[in-house]
């Protein structure tokens, strides 16, 4: 095995516009239509003129959205040139802040929520492991406590006064409920503030979660005095059905 | 050709660093880029693999840690049957690999991933000593040696090149770092630094 990340350079090319760009800087024998490389499509091509590179179509912020490899001794001139033919696109840098509010948005999970406690099923990502064929981790994840069939479960939550704010760290309580550890079905894993949707939103995992959409419960985090209603929501507040994502 | 501007992992301005009005302890030079690629033998493809190198590239593949000088191409030993095939710049190296090699080796072009400096001069063991926990006695490591070690705190690997000349490997992200380092360890004695502008 040989580590390939220092010989890349690799840059993510996200929002409706991202194709258009990214055809200013590939070289035009390459098509890259949504028909040649359709959503999680991943080619070999060149761009200015020859650089070799290699062009992903995948997304985190749930944006269409690409990310493009160069040999790293081109990445500079690269992100250099990303920028200014994006000018007339208004394209601008965006940081680890601004996808992370879009990932909760997208109800995507990632490190908050893939946090060594939580099973696919969990992240509602259960169709992804087989059940006819092996592999690993498949006997360990059947242990009875990992299938239990009210294990907290990925959704989204949001303030039933939309003023307020969420916090990551709460624990989850039936309205009414006595705090306790008996009564205890979940906690919040990521928080934001949505300018989309103009209040804060939160993923967490909640104990048959899913099934209740549209509940509410209690958001409790006394260390913090923390005690406020929330609505259970679907975990991607925006764009559920992908359209965004597919173009 | 293409129309985007390579650069090297890292630039120094050429001139003393550290002590001054004394002959510089070490000479430190970022080289320029090289084609470098992994070469790890597949099951069964040692033997193949020796013999292709030794045709074409006039090379004894080693199997303990030197660097083997062939016709146009190096060989440094990278681990158990793996090694970097190293060249000057030029075209389809890779390609060139891979049409030799064929189904014996697996190749990764690393060309990019690596930087490569040269620490030369009467102060270089000194200034290494403090960088790599590893025996510099040239009769443990003599001129041709390499090791998979440790440069300040970061993994990368050391080959001696002459008497007082090494030459320092460590991926690309990890340049400057590295440089700050050996920069750093070396003021003591006085580095003269070559200049070291990309050509174009």
């Amino acid at each position: 095995m040989v580590s390939v990340s220092d010989q890349w350079a690799q840059y993510s090319v996200a929002g409706p516009q991202a194709r258009d760009l990214l055809r200013t800087v590939v070289d035009s024998r390459h098509d890259i239509s949504d028909a040649a490389l359709p959503y999680l499509g991943v080619a070999a091509m060149t761009v200015c003129d020859g650089v070799t590179a290699r062009l992903f179509r995948i997304s985190f912020s749930g944006e269409r959205a690409y990310e493009i490899a160069v040999p790293a001794r081109y990445g500079d001139a690269l992100m250099r040139r990303l920028m200014e033919n994006g000018r007339p696109f208004g394209a601008i840098m965006y940081g680890t802040e601004a996808l992370s509010v879009m990932r909760i948005e997208k109800g995507h999970p990632a490190g908050n929520e893939l946090n060594g406690q939580t099973t696919a099923d969990d992240l509602g990502l259960g169709r992804m492991m087989s059940k006819k064929k092996d592999f690993i981790g498949r006997v360990m994840a059947q242990r009875p406590a990992l299938v239990a069939a009210d294990r907290p479960t990925l959704v989204g939550f949001r303030p039933v006064d939309h003023k307020q704010m969420l916090r990551a760290g709460a624990h989850f309580l039936a309205v009414g409920a006595k705090p306790s550890l008996e009564n205890d079905e979940g906690y919040m894993t990521s928080v934001a503030y949505s300018p989309s949707l103009q209040s804060a939103i939160g993923l967490g995992f909640l104990k048959n979660g899913p099934a209740r959409i549209g509940q509410h419960v209690r958001a409790y985090d006394p260390v913090r005095n923390g005690d406020i209603e929330v609505e259970i929501c679907h975990p991607a507040f925006i764009d559920p059905r992908g359209e965004r994502l597919h173009g | 050709m293409a129309d985007l501007v390579a650069r090297l992992p890292a630039e120094l301005t050429a001139g003393r660093h550290g002590l001054t009005g004394v002959t510089a302890g070490a000479g430190l030079r970022i080289m320029p880029q090289r084609q470098i690629v992994s070469v790890i033998a597949r099951r069964d493809g040692l033997e193949p693999l020796r013999a292709v190198a030794s045709r074409e590239f006039n090379v004894d593949l080693p199997g303990t840690p030197v660097l083997a000088r062939g016709t146009d191409v190096s060989f440094l030993w990278c681990g158990h049957q793996q090694w970097f095939a190293m060249a000057d710049e030029g075209d389809e190296f890779l390609a060139g690999l891979r049409h030799r090699f064929g189904a014996s080796a697996s190749l990764s072009d690393q060309s990019d991933a690596r930087l490569v400096v040269e620490l030369s001069g009467p102060s270089t063991g000194a200034i290494l000593a403090k960088l790599a926990p590893i025996d510099l006695d040239p009769r443990i490591f003599a001129v041709g040696a390499t090791a998979m070690t440790l440069v300040g705190h970061v993994g990368g690997q050391i080959t001696r090149t002459g008497e007082d000349a090494y030459e320092l490997m460590v991926f690309r992200s990890f340049a400057d770092n590295v440089l700050h380092g050996v920069l750093t360890a070396g003021a003591e004695f006085g580095v003269d630094i070559s200049s070291t502008r990309q050509k174009d």
